[in-house]
């Protein structure tokens, strides 16, 4: 929820409230006024009546009085004394089709020595016409207020909190691996003043972690080089050496195959973080299938031992923008994935379609497939492997931004390469 | 044959002089830019192992300082950095060939004894081992006068074992030098076993002496 649209909320939510609420107080109170208003006005009738009634004389001059001021009436009484009593009452209006309710005097008095009853009357406002008038009135400046509010409220969002959201953008849009450094507007706000030195410094420690471990990865993948070539050299003195038993030969082959081992492993370690590093800028136009092609050539003695079939479905070659060195271990780590994984005496197809190549082989599912591309999973992984083929084709899709795939279906495993995202 | 290792590692420079000392190679060792600096100013070499990573600051300006005495020296570059810009720099330098730390030394045996020949024997290089004669220029292969029909790779091999002649070449060295650089290397040997025993047969055939040794599991041996 927006912040402006939660603000808006809780007041029309307040607000509301307070229109319920204040409603029949409203009701109340002005009703009261009124009622107190009117008894006022019906005693100053009655002392007016008494100053005029003074001057009619005859009994034909009372009933033109009456005819012309009908909110008195006279009719004679019944007992005397009458007493002063104010009540309400509700009359139909023919004319109008509603009751109308009236406010009423009941007095007695005395003209020419006869004992009248004197009736003084005054309509009053309805109660339904008063509380909607209330209600309407209530509800127009519930509405102005909330209008006011909200354009109010969108207008101080826009310049104070402009900064914020200004700080929000620059946050989404820094990438840890690409910018070295972020810088924020400043503003006049002091809350947005610290958010910003916080959040600088918050990025700067991060982006210091991050830059520590890549320099290490890398560093530590360079200094282990000459250890793992001086403990190889040692070996491959040792072999030199006579005599040399049965025995002997298989540890040293053995040892032999682990150094080859680290040697990968370290090698792929240093690609991927060079890769990240983004050591490899310089892009140049690729045939994808020439180096399909050379590819496969590498690969197919090994093809050829495990009874594997490649199959290369190609309608039309496809050229890209790409740096060459990456594009090849991307193909290379492709068609060695699929050679290592696929099952003995099947095929291996690799199709070009439009802006796709699809690498496609048989084998059985995966349980978690989406671990796939992830650093030594230990699921895609066999022995040989370095646990990191899978990683660094990944992470050359993401520098290059070619867009890929995984998927299993036909009891085939699918890599499916899109490179329409960079051309 | 004079080879000169400038390498700050003690311990590998150790390793690659025994193992150049079986191929009667000389050996002199420097272990920074500075002595070997001097070394080049005093003595001519066949061919030089040059680590770019030096206490003393980057081998490349002993590169540079061979090239202003206008010295013929083969140089191989060896370094723990597979950087494609040092490459560049060192065979732009005049550098022979680049290699990557951790090499095999039957790897580094076959670069030298390849910048030894281009730069002794020029264009016309054939390299004759009794009636076994290797043409270096024509990759054709010949015994007793007559070709032998090799595939490359069978070629690769055959040289490759000749290059480390009398020393056990492993199986690992093998599958790494045949494999392309980019192909990623799988523990199966099969494919040099099918290799070998092709190239044993078409040696043989063709009247060449059996002097490809199987080492146990471990690797091969070409004794002349």
């Amino acid at each position: 929820m927006k912040l402006l649209k939660r603000t808006v909320k809780n007041y029309i939510l307040y607000s509301t409230l307070l229109l319920v609420v204040s409603t029949p107080l409203f009701y109340i109170a002005i009703r009261q006024l009124f009622i107190h208003e009117m008894e006022e006005e019906l005693f100053h009738h009655k002392a007016n009546f008494n100053h005029i009634v003074k001057q009619l004389e005859t009994e034909k001059e009372i009933q033109l009085f009456q005819l012309i001021n009908e909110e008195f009436k006279l009719s004679e009484a019944k007992a005397w004394p009458v007493s002063d009593s104010v009540y309400t009452y509700t009359q139909y209006d023919s004319l109008e089709g509603i009751n109308i309710p009236f406010r009423a005097l009941r007095t007695g008095i005395q003209i020419q020595n006869k004992n009248y009853e004197l009736i003084i009357r005054e309509s009053i406002v309805g109660n339904t016409r008063l509380v909607t008038a209330i209600v309407a009135i209530q509800v127009v400046l519930l509405i102005l207020m909330l209008t006011g509010f909200v354009l109010i409220n969108r207008k101080l969002s826009h310049e104070v909190w402009d900064p914020f959201y200004k700080i929000l953008d620059k946050l989404k849009q820094y990438k840890i691996d690409e910018d070295t450094f972020i810088s924020l507007p400043h503003s006049s706000t002091t809350e947005f003043r610290d958010l910003s030195k916080a959040v600088v410094l918050l990025v700067n420690k991060s982006r210091d972690a991050y830059l520590n471990q890549k320099e290490f990865t890398e560093n530590a993948s360079h200094e282990l080089q000459t250890p793992i070539a001086i403990f190889r050299s040692k070996l491959e003195l040792l072999i030199q050496t006579t005599p040399l038993t049965k025995e002997q030969a298989e540890l040293i082959s053995n040892l032999l195959d682990t150094t080859d081992r680290i040697a990968r492993l370290n090698k792929n370690l240093l690609l991927l973080s060079k890769i990240e590093n983004r050591q490899f800028i310089a892009t140049d136009e690729v045939s994808v299938l020439a180096v399909l092609n050379r590819t496969i050539e590498d690969y197919q003695q090994l093809a050829f031992t495990r009874e594997i079939n490649i199959t290369v479905d190609v309608a039309k070659d496809l050229v890209i923008k790409a740096n060459p060195i990456l594009f090849e271990i991307l193909i290379s780590n492709l068609i060695s994935n699929a050679l290592r994984y696929a099952t003995f005496k099947t095929d291996v197809l690799i199709k070009i379609e439009k802006e796709t190549l699809t690498v496609l082989n048989n084998g059985s599912p995966l349980k978690s497939p989406e671990k796939i591309f992830n650093r030594f999973n230990q699921e895609s992984r066999s022995s040989q492997g370095s646990g990191l083929g899978l990683a660094i084709l990944k992470k050359i899709c993401e520098v290059e931004s070619f867009s890929i795939n995984y998927y299993y279906s036909n009891s085939r495993h699918h890599f499916q390469v899109c490179f329409s995202a960079n051309s | 044959m004079k080879v000169l290792i400038v390498e700050d590692e003690r311990e590998l420079a150790k390793s690659i002089v025994q193992y150049l000392r079986q191929e009667s190679y000389v050996c002199e060792v420097a272990y920074s830019a500075q002595q070997a600096t001097e070394k080049i100013v005093l003595h001519d070499y066949d061919c030089i192992l040059l680590d770019i990573n030096l206490p003393d600051g980057n081998g490349l300006t002993v590169l540079e300082a061979l090239k202003i005495d206008g010295k013929a020296d083969g140089v191989i570059i060896i370094s723990a950095r597979n950087s494609l810009d040092d490459k560049i720099k060192g065979l732009n330098l005049g550098a022979d060939d680049y290699l990557v730390k951790p090499f095999h030394l039957s790897e580094l045996g076959a670069r030298i004894s390849a910048v030894i020949r281009r730069k002794r024997f020029g264009g016309n290089n054939l390299l004759t081992l009794h009636e076994l004669i290797i043409d270096l220029l024509g990759k054709v292969v010949s015994v007793n006068e007559t070709l032998v029909d090799l595939t490359r790779k069978e070629y690769d091999l055959l040289l490759f074992l000749v290059s480390n002649k009398n020393r056990v070449v492993s199986k690992n060295a093998i599958a790494e030098h045949l494999s392309g650089d980019v192909a990623e290397v799988f523990d199966n040997f099969d494919f040099i076993y099918a290799h070998m025993k092709n190239l044993k047969k078409k040696l043989t055939e063709a009247g060449c002496a059996d002097y490809i040794k199987t080492i146990y599991g471990l690797g091969y041996k070409f004794e002349v």
